[in-house]
């Protein structure tokens, strides 16, 4: 049991660990492209780690179910949105940023 | 442990309050306060709270994250003129604002123990109410008075909205409205055929769930709301019948009206169920009023899906 | 539980730094966050003095701040929509001394 309990809580960390490096490229990255490709992928890695870890100390299989529901939803939804933003940015005419010589 | 996280908890939102109400740049305002009631639902999960915490994020973070950030985008390109504030007035009301803190908090201290509230009372009831959630259970039946009355204001501020709306015009650059022109790629045809569907369901589960446990209406019409809000993004053709939309954002109301004034007649007063049937009553006006609430909420965001000019 | 009398301090705190804020801060939409601010405050109090000790917490407040949580939202939507109403016809985003009209 501690066994699990130790592993649920280092998965969960890891989570926490790549959420924080997705904040940190929000906003650290230059342009609006780079801000959500760090966004988009870090966080959700992180909170897969975080699904992850919330599913080993789940009671029963049902609750497992919805904890990988939940994930897969918001993997598509945050997907989805990042995609119409930089769609709408790029018609926009949002050049994305290069490194100056 | 855990006093050691809820410290943390409590002083984010005050440090993340007092970052939001004074950055130096609006746009730093607005994304400092959105980061603030991500927290608030935290804070709700630690006061054994999920209801709120679950309407907190999709009401509060969603629906105002959208509000907020079209507000700023129109306002971005003013530039107001700033008049000096009288100097005793910067003075004089942040003492003000710490006596407030002094007062209050001795007050906290003076406060009788929790043992006077309504819980015990609503905890014996639950099981005439129809429900298992007693969050639901005051909401929909023992307070029905309450909710009755909020999905009424939620209405109003939606017709106000509108109302305001009409003369919105000379819009700078990158500010149109957000339904003019969606994009044509193949995931938005894919949202628009696989993923709609199996959001409406989760909406569904949301508002059956409220029943037993932390759900409900509120919380499965803000969901359906953004359901709807990002539809309309990726062109799902419900734009151009605003009609549609306005009855369904009064259905819920309207039937809340009627069935309130039905059972007042049917000799039971006004918003008290007959008995044995507070299950089906509540779930279908539950219902209704979701679809009420999305709507509300999808009017108030996104504004009258108007049909697009040729 | 100690932790909940916490979160009704924070709730003191946060009430009173908005309060002050929607009196020191011009442009009205930070006003409105303010006002925002300064409700999320009475809520927390609520929930915080009911949340006090170990039995099952109160549902009574919690569906009062979920009521409160949607009207502000209304609220807040409302504003947002008068405030660019306002500087569409004057071209501000602040109110001034004489009352502001265009």
């Amino acid at each position: 049991m501690i066994v699990l309990e130790g592993l649920a809580a280092l998965l969960v960390a890891v989570g926490v660990a790549f959420f924080i490096a997705g904040t940190v490229g929000l906003l650290r990255f230059p342009d609006l492209f780079s801000r959500l490709h760090a966004l988009v992928k870090a966080d959700n890695l992180g909170m897969g780690f975080i699904a992850a870890g919330l599913a080993l100390l789940a009671e029963d299989a049902g609750t497992v179910l919805v904890i990988v529901a939940v994930w897969v939803l918001a993997l598509l939804a945050s997907v989805m949105v990042s995609h119409l933003v930089a769609h709408a940015a790029v018609r926009e005419g949002m050049q994305p940023w290069r490194k100056k010589r | 442990m855990m006093l050691l996280i809820d410290g943390a908890v409590a002083v984010g939102l005050v440090w993340m309050a007092l970052r939001a109400l004074n950055a130096r740049r609006l746009t730093e305002a607005v994304i400092v306060f959105i980061g603030f009631t991500g927290v608030m639902a935290l804070a709700w999960v630690r006061l054994r709270a999920p209801d709120l915490a679950l309407a907190e994020a999709a009401v509060g973070a969603g629906v105002l994250v959208v509000v907020l950030l079209d507000g700023l985008g129109r306002l971005a390109h003013l530039l107001g003129g700033r008049t000096p504030l009288r100097a005793a007035a910067v003075v004089l009301l942040p003492l003000l604002s710490l006596a407030l803190v002094a007062v209050l908090l001795r007050a906290l201290g003076d406060l009788p123990s929790a043992a006077t509230g309504l819980g015990p009372r609503v905890f014996a009831a639950l099981e005439q109410s129809g429900v298992e959630n007693p969050v639901t259970a005051v909401l929909l039946n023992f307070r029905g008075f309450d909710t009755l009355l909020e999905v009424f204001v939620l209405l109003g501020a939606a017709v106000a909205v509108a109302l305001l709306r009409p003369l919105d015009r000379a819009l700078p650059r990158g500010a149109g409205p957000i339904t003019a022109g969606p994009p044509q790629t193949p995931m938005a045809d894919w949202y628009r055929r696989r993923l709609l569907p199996v959001a409406l369901l989760v909406a569904v589960y949301l508002l059956w769930a409220g029943g037993s446990a932390p759900g409900g209406a509120f919380q499965a019409g803000s969901l359906l709301a953004g359901v709807l809000a990002l539809g309309l993004l990726t062109g799902t053709p419900l734009a151009g019948r605003p009609a549609a939309a306005w009855a369904a954002a009064a259905i819920g109301p309207v039937a809340f009206v009627l069935a309130a004034l039905l059972f007042a007649v049917g000799g039971h007063g006004v918003l008290q169920y007959p008995p044995g049937w507070a299950k089906a009553a509540i779930l279908g006006l539950e219902s209704l009023l979701t679809v009420s609430i999305a709507a509300a909420l999808t009017l108030l965001v996104i504004g009258i899906p108007r049909r697009r000019r040729p | 539980m100690t932790s909940a009398l916490l979160y009704a301090g924070a709730g003191v705190v946060l009430f009173a730094v908005a309060l002050l804020a929607l009196f020191l801060r011009r442009h009205l939409l930070r006003k409105l966050m303010a006002a925002n601010i300064a409700g999320s405050g009475v809520f927390l109090f609520l929930l915080g003095t009911a949340a006090d000790g170990d039995a099952p917490p109160d549902p009574v407040p919690q569906a009062m701040v979920l009521t409160g949580i949607v009207v502000t939202v209304s609220v807040t939507a409302y504003g947002v929509a008068l405030l660019r109403r306002f500087a569409d016809e004057t071209g501000r985003d602040t109110l001034t001394e004489d009352g502001g009209g265009p």
